[in-house]
């Protein structure tokens, strides 16, 4: 299984020494259906990577299917995504970047079509769990690499948050508080994002933290809290959600894309444990521990993240989206596993509806 | 050769003016709760005093305010102008909020008679052929168009950057034809130099090579620190291709890595990169302002560096 456990620097390293000469030879083939914002940054790094242009891919629009046959002339840029499936033999992995309902359909004629297809999911997995679950079981049935894009887990700051957690560094986890803020909607908008059964805040800006939350302490084992509309008619924009789990651990996160000065969407997370505090968000982790545990000595650490992040082999959006694309891609030549993968993406659906059922 | 000399151009960005900060966002919300236009306009002038020459600005709606500031205030103000478009958060907030169409009218609706003419006419044509170059040319001039107008009388338009997140996502498909195109628009339109920023320079370079262009056409901004912060696929390979192109017009940018570095370090790793003779940065005080910007235009005037860096231990129980 390739699960990765070390720090970005050693994950990186480990992908650009050994294995990647194996990269170099035989990179998997990829094919992208949506070629949305995130459609073109995965084709944008995955050509980076191979070094050659992503050939294949479906787009539903007219306009931006019309476009990249104009952009990309060599390419073959199918409106169906069954007929690319049917037409292309030479690919070996499919990268799904469409919006979140179309996802399930999309994958499940993908594992339908019996192809050894590695297949790379957008988060969240589905717009809910019985259908997060139900390709969850299918590709574990299939045996197909499959992962899906919660990339914070490939950044710096929250790997070694991770790695705090998992050595006991600030002891037994007692409480936390964490938000996923983004200041995005303050009027009625349009679109899937404001339908109640694809949209809402807790589908599109949830399920990093709570992807997060748990990868850190696991599933809770108790929901509550409240939902508010504050500016969509149909749709939720802010949630709080307090959680308990089974190891006494409580906390709680606030969800919002209508809070103003939050620039871009920001991920802040502090936990509190026996022997310090455990403070991370994107820009930086911070330690604040009591009393020595292994290297790390009593005090305050503050790493940020230009000392934590690592160069990329490209860089296109965040550097975690590279790191990200390099693990599906070396878990594609392996045929193996890869996390997050369909069955961790299905937990946080299955959180993401207690959520939406407040 | 001092780095006064060396440097033959020292730039002010436009970074904490509009909240961005590659180190803390927390950083970023508090110098910007503490700005407005007018403090803007004064550490901008306060900029140029002290040696700046010019100002790289994203395409943000904030700026035109500060522009028709200056221009009250000071009529004679003389600097360069280094537009950086599109200013591409706002771009995807209100896609977003109100989708392709409600973005384009939104963009419409900023512009002179003039430009709306532009705007629709090429536009539509560009469209309807489903030519992407021609696209981007009339997006560059509708994006310029309303900064140029509100811009004070003595400024000068020195070069027209492309944000990294069209050049970088352009160098990963490898699409020589828009680079070619863009870099032709901005040298006949513009009569000045084509800008490309990056974060993936040797790359770049590579494909600059490849297809042929002419270096004298075109300026590069890139990020050069000595954390290697920001530059891929590394640090070596990004000084590696600098040192190979004597001549180049590069502009090093994010030189103090987001605050991890002061004024010295930063100083003393661009003085030995003998072919970087331009850097940008941004201040946010006038303070600041000073400090930087004599610093980086005579070195025998660097006093204590400005301590910005958070020690990797803060404090011992």
């Amino acid at each position: 299984m390739t699960c990765y456990r070390g720090t970005v620097k050693e994950l990186i390293r480990e992908q650009t020494t050994g294995a990647p000469s194996s990269i170099k030879l035989e990179t998997p083939r990829i094919a992208i259906v949506g070629l949305g914002k995130m459609g073109l940054l995965h084709a944008g790094i995955h050509s980076a990577l191979k070094g050659n242009p992503v050939s294949v891919a479906s787009e539903t629009d007219g306009f931006l299917s019309k476009m990249a046959r104009k952009i990309l002339p060599d390419a073959r840029i199918y409106q169906d995504y069954k007929e690319m499936i049917e037409n292309e033999h030479d690919i070996q992995g499919i990268i799904v970047t469409t919006p979140i309902h179309t996802h399930t359909p999309i994958v499940s004629e993908i594992l339908r079509s019996k192809r050894d297809l590695g297949i790379f999911v957008e988060k969240p997995l589905s717009t809910n769990h019985d259908d997060a679950k139900k390709i969850y079981e299918a590709a574990k049935g299939s045996g197909v690499t499959n992962m899906v894009g919660f990339q914070k887990r490939f950044a710096a700051t929250f790997r070694r948050a991770k790695d705090a957690v998992a050595k006991d560094e600030i002891g037994t986890p007692q409480f936390f508080k964490s938000y996923s803020f983004m200041a995005d909607i303050f009027r009625k908008g349009q679109g899937w994002r404001f339908q109640p059964e694809s949209g809402g805040v807790t589908l599109e800006v949830g399920p990093h933290i709570l992807d997060l939350i748990i990868w850190l302490f696991g599933e809770p084992m108790m929901v509550s809290g409240f939902r508010k509309k504050l500016y969509s008619d149909d749709v939720e924009d802010y949630v709080h959600a307090a959680m308990q789990f089974g190891s006494g651990l409580s906390g709680y996160t606030d969800i919002s894309w209508s809070v103003r000065n939050y620039r871009l969407p920001e991920i802040f997370l502090e936990v509190h444990g026996t022997n310090g505090v455990l403070t991370v968000c994107d820009d930086y982790v911070k330690l604040q521990l009591d009393e020595d545990r292994g290297e790390t000595l009593a005090g305050t650490h503050m790493l940020r993240k230009p000392e934590l992040q690592p160069s990329v082999p490209f860089l296109l959006g965040d550097p975690e989206f590279c790191v990200e694309d390099q693990a599906f891609l070396q878990a594609l030549q392996k045929k193996g596993s890869v996390e997050p993968d369909f069955g961790d993406a299905a937990k946080v659906n299955s959180l993401m509806d207690k959520i939406r059922s407040l | 050769m001092d780095l006064a000399e060396q440097l033959e151009r020292v730039l002010i960005g436009d970074n904490p003016f509009i909240g961005v900060d590659h180190m803390s966002q927390d950083r970023a919300r508090e110098r910007l709760a503490q700005l407005n236009s007018e403090r803007e306009a004064r550490i901008l002038q306060i900029a140029f005093k002290n040696g700046a020459s010019g100002f790289v600005f994203s395409t943000h709606p904030n700026h035109l305010e500060v522009f028709r500031l200056l221009k009250d205030q000071n009529p004679d103000l003389s600097f360069d102008l280094y537009p950086l478009l599109p200013y591409a958060q706002g771009y995807i907030r209100t896609a977003t909020e109100k989708g392709m169409i409600g973005m384009l009218y939104d963009l419409i609706g900023q512009l002179s008679w003039g430009g709306k003419m532009k705007a629709l006419v090429g536009g539509s044509v560009s469209a309807l052929t489903m030519n992407p170059t021609k696209m981007l040319s009339t997006f560059v001039d509708v994006e310029i168009d309303r900064f140029l107008r509100v811009a004070p009388p003595r400024t000068k338009l020195k070069a027209v950057f492309l944000h990294e997140i069209i050049v970088d996502l352009a160098l990963a498909f490898q699409l020589k034809d828009i680079f070619e195109s863009y870099i032709s628009h901005v040298n006949d339109h513009y009569k000045v130099r084509a800008g490309l920023v990056t974060r993936n320079f040797p790359r770049l370079i590579q494909l600059l090579d490849e297809t042929g262009i002419s270096y004298d056409k075109i300026s590069l901004m890139t990020p050069f620190n000595k954390m290697g912060f920001q530059m891929n696929p590394s640090r070596e390979a990004c000084e590696r291709s600098l040192a190979q192109k004597p001549g180049i017009d590069v502009m090093g940018m994010s030189i103090l890595a987001a605050g991890m570095l002061n004024l010295k370090e930063a100083t003393e790793y661009i003085h030995g990169l003998e072919n970087l003779r331009s850097v940008v940065v941004g201040v946010s005080s006038e303070d600041h302002a000073v400090r930087t910007f004599q610093t980086l235009r005579n070195t025998s005037t660097l006093e204590a560096p400005i301590p910005q860096r958070a020690p990797e231990v803060l404090a011992r129980n």
